[in-house]
């Protein structure tokens, strides 16, 4: 077991700054309403994070089990806030499990903004000039300014190189958690009370298939009781991607099934209601997310990691929806709408496994790790 | 009248501070904000450091204070303002009145007449009193006294008294004193359990405090010193809930410094009684501090006593009895014990309200400044073998003073 005094520091320095003051009296672990009977969370994080027991946390799925409901932090005694200081630990694994570290470690500084979007400024400059597209005249109609197919292009790559990244991530964080060092308890006793190794992968599947429904329900968002908020925020945002997908394929099916030519869609239309919903739910549900945690520090009060992406995810669906109405209005600002918006939708997925998005991949991994060795909370 | 020493508070430490600045021959007053003397220690069935009762210390003190013609006490009386210097203090004293004198010889005929009947405070509401009571059965001045919440002034007991003790027309009186220097003994008063949301006080009935304990085992207490829970069932298991708002930034920030000893003790209370019972007590440290270790280590050594490294923070009625859950931090895994009773180790808070010319810290323990010497808990938690010698201390400073 190696101790790691810059992974304590790094904790600190990502909003875990409250963590020296956990005195491991276990309030957090009982009051916790996603924590399961045997070897209880957060506490036992408290002390390996003070202790900079890297290895382990990394290898611990139970820092994904955390749904950071602060009932802990309202709790605590000592002002630990074992919720913020979970949500800091989780944004220092997900760099210790990007690919590359380096990047990673750049993007998540704020001095890291720089390159956050210089990456996207300067592949849109490059493509402008390459291709050098002219504004159209006339009715505002994006596929005019840029082809479709550059869009389809351009998404598969980045989306290509997110996914790279994110299963090289997904393969370290699945063999970690399933390694020996992060089982709590490595046997459990069998019927006939002979011991069992608890291993998760035999019903990968059924856990895998049960913990989407459980992500999309938010059940375990459910149980959270002061940050209750975020329950419906998250839902918001959540189902606000969804459903934003779901246009999307819509769109797809109007450009190769149906043979529409151009998506300069009327408001009335079908695939554009299902758009605008979602955009509605996105905006909206992180634009609650951004005032709770102004208003309340008792619901968390964020750090760069976590504003990050709440900011990027609400910028998105503004300029997603400001393009849509200079476009009705007839407005050639709509063009530059888009530039903006392209760069903020690439931030959002080229970054997605350095960023907080990477939290859909490991939580989903850890919902489904803690189904099969049967860590859920007793209800 | 300079010269004269204050002691505000009536308790184990403002009668040590009293009576050992009297008996060195110095004017003392002591004022007392209950109708008796006797403070806490009175309401404890045992107490550190020799577990014995507390009359017996009590008795004592009283014994020593009858002798002592130098020492003066008012009870019902509170401070309302202190102003001036060390040497020349001015302090306005308010005594409420009790309606009854010292003509009463506590024969009790005023109590079977009153016809009202009101919680009893100095039992924890365990108990029923009347509107004129004794206020404890070790009371001093050992006099009946008439609680102005309660009572309607039918004027049946005064009709009762042969003595004509009682007197419905007393009037509020106000003291001016001069005095040369205040030590402040006005000790705790327990946390407010309620505020403990996820702990059950108040919600379920079998979760108490360890005050009410103390009342529960006192052979003077509701139940004449027989433990049981509150539906009068007899205890098979309970768990003592350490550090139950203390230690505690949203309660009380600071260790209360007993709680550990007297749910050690309280534990020793039940198993004099139920030789069988199974008895867990949940805690994040132990302090038994000096030479306490001794009587840590003999509870422990009981084999029905289970020690649990764990805060408890959840407690829950299931089918009818009392769950308690706590991680085990040793081994790591949520322990939940099914208890007929819980007590909470609730911790002291100061009792003092606010008086001008006494500064309080941010906790509201009293600060010490030239001519106001705080004493025993007014000043931080402590037991009363602390408490004694602060006290003791204490009246040396003030002698200090009135020789000036």
């Amino acid at each position: 077991m190696e101790v790691d005094t810059q992974f304590v520091k790094d904790v600190v320095g990502f909003g875990g700054k409250t963590l020296k003051k956990c005195y491991q009296c276990a309030t957090c672990s009982v009051v916790c309403p996603q924590s399961p009977e045997e070897a209880p969370f957060p506490r036992k994080e408290m002390i390996w994070a003070q202790w900079g027991l890297k290895d382990k946390l990394i290898k611990d799925g139970d820092v994904w089990l955390c749904h950071q409901c602060n009932d802990c932090s309202e709790y605590c005694p000592r002002g630990a806030k074992p919720g913020e200081v979970l949500g800091a630990i989780r944004a220092k694994v997900i760099q210790e499990l990007a690919f590359p570290n380096f990047f990673a470690k750049i993007l998540m500084k704020p001095a890291g903004i720089v390159v956050y979007f210089a990456i996207p400024i300067i592949l849109t400059l490059l493509y402008l000039s390459i291709a050098s597209p002219k504004i159209p005249e006339g009715e505002i109609v994006i596929g005019n300014f840029i082809p479709h197919l550059h869009i389809e292009l351009a998404g598969f790559l980045v989306g290509g190189w997110a996914l790279l990244v994110a299963a090289i991530g997904a393969y370290r964080f699945w063999s970690g958690i399933n390694s020996e060092v992060s089982k709590v308890y490595e046997y459990r006793l069998g019927e006939n009370a002979e011991l069992e190794v608890v291993k998760a992968s035999p019903r990968f599947i059924e856990c895998l298939f049960w913990s989407i429904i459980d992500i999309l329900k938010h059940s375990r968002f459910a149980e959270c009781g002061t940050a209750r908020y975020r329950y419906f925020a998250h839902f918001m945002i959540f189902w606000g991607f969804i459903i934003l997908g779901i246009a999307t394929l819509g769109d797809i099916v109007y450009l190769y099934g149906l043979g529409v030519e151009e998506l300069a869609l009327p408001p009335t239309d079908p695939v554009k209601i299902i758009g605008n919903i979602g955009a509605i739910l996105l905006i909206a549900g992180s634009l609650w997310a951004i005032v709770a945690r102004f208003s309340d520090e008792r619901v968390g009060y964020g750090t760069y990691f976590d504003w990050l992406f709440l900011g990027t995810i609400f910028a998105v669906g503004l300029t997603g929806v400001g393009i849509e109405a200079l476009r009705y209005t007839g407005s050639a600002a709509a063009y530059y709408m888009y530039l903006a918006h392209l760069v903020l939708v690439f931030t959002l997925i080229a970054y997605a496994p350095y960023s907080k998005f990477a939290h859909l991949l490991y939580r989903t991994l850890a919902y489904t790790w803690a189904k099969s060795v049967g860590r859920e909370p007793q209800q | 009248m300079a010269g004269e020493i204050l002691v505000i508070g009536g308790g184990i430490s403002g009668l040590t501070a009293a009576i050992e600045a009297a008996e060195t021959g110095y004017d003392v007053i002591l004022v007392e904000k209950n109708p008796y003397l006797g403070g806490r220690v009175s309401q404890l069935n045992k107490y550190f450091p020799k577990l014995c009762p507390p009359f017996c210390g009590l008795e004592i003190l009283f014994k020593r204070m009858k002798s002592t013609p130098k020492l003066k006490y008012f009870t019902n009386a509170e401070v309302q303002e202190i102003s001036g210097e060390p040497g020349n203090f001015t302090v306005k004293v308010k005594i409420k009145p009790r309606y009854v004198n010292e003509n009463c010889t506590a024969c009790g005929a005023c109590k079977e007449v009153c016809p009202i009947e009101a919680p009893d405070e100095y039992n924890f509401g365990l108990k029923k009193k009347k509107a004129i009571d004794l206020p404890n059965i070790m009371a001093m001045p050992f006099q009946y006294y008439i609680d102005d919440n309660y009572c309607d002034k039918c004027g049946e007991c005064v009709s009762a008294c042969k003595y004509n003790a009682i007197d419905l027309n007393e009037e509020e009186k106000e003291l001016t004193l001069n005095v040369s220097s205040i030590i402040v003994a006005t000790g705790w008063k327990p946390y407010d359990a309620t505020k403990l949301d996820n702990l059950g006080y108040g919600v379920y009935k079998n979760v108490i405090t360890n005050m009410e304990m103390e009342r529960l085992a006192s052979p003077n207490g509701p139940t004449g010193g027989v433990i049981q829970t509150l539906d009068g069932k007899p205890i098979e298991t309970i768990a003592f809930v350490q550090c139950a708002g203390s230690r505690d930034e949203n309660h009380l920030p600071y260790c209360s410094a007993v709680c550990c000893l007297a749910s050690l003790k309280q534990a020793t209370y039940v198993r004099e009684q139920y030789p069988d019972a199974k008895i867990y007590i949940f805690y994040i440290d132990i302090r038994a501090f000096g030479r306490y270790e001794d009587f840590f280590a003999k509870v422990k050594a009981d084999e029905n006593i289970e020690l649990i490294k764990g805060k408890v923070a959840k407690v829950e009625e299931v089918d009818g009895k009392l769950v308690v859950t706590a991680e085990d931090t040793l081994s790591g895994v949520k322990s939940k014990k099914e208890v007929d009773m819980v007590v909470l180790a609730t911790g002291m808070q100061p009792a003092i309200e606010p008086i001008p010319g006494i500064e309080l810290d941010e906790y509201g323990f009293v600060k010490a400044k030239p001519g106001i010497i705080p004493v025993g808990v007014a000043a931080m938690p402590m037991e009363v073998a602390s408490a004694n010698e602060s006290a003791t201390a204490a009246a040396l400073k003030a002698i200090q003073l009135a020789r000036r």
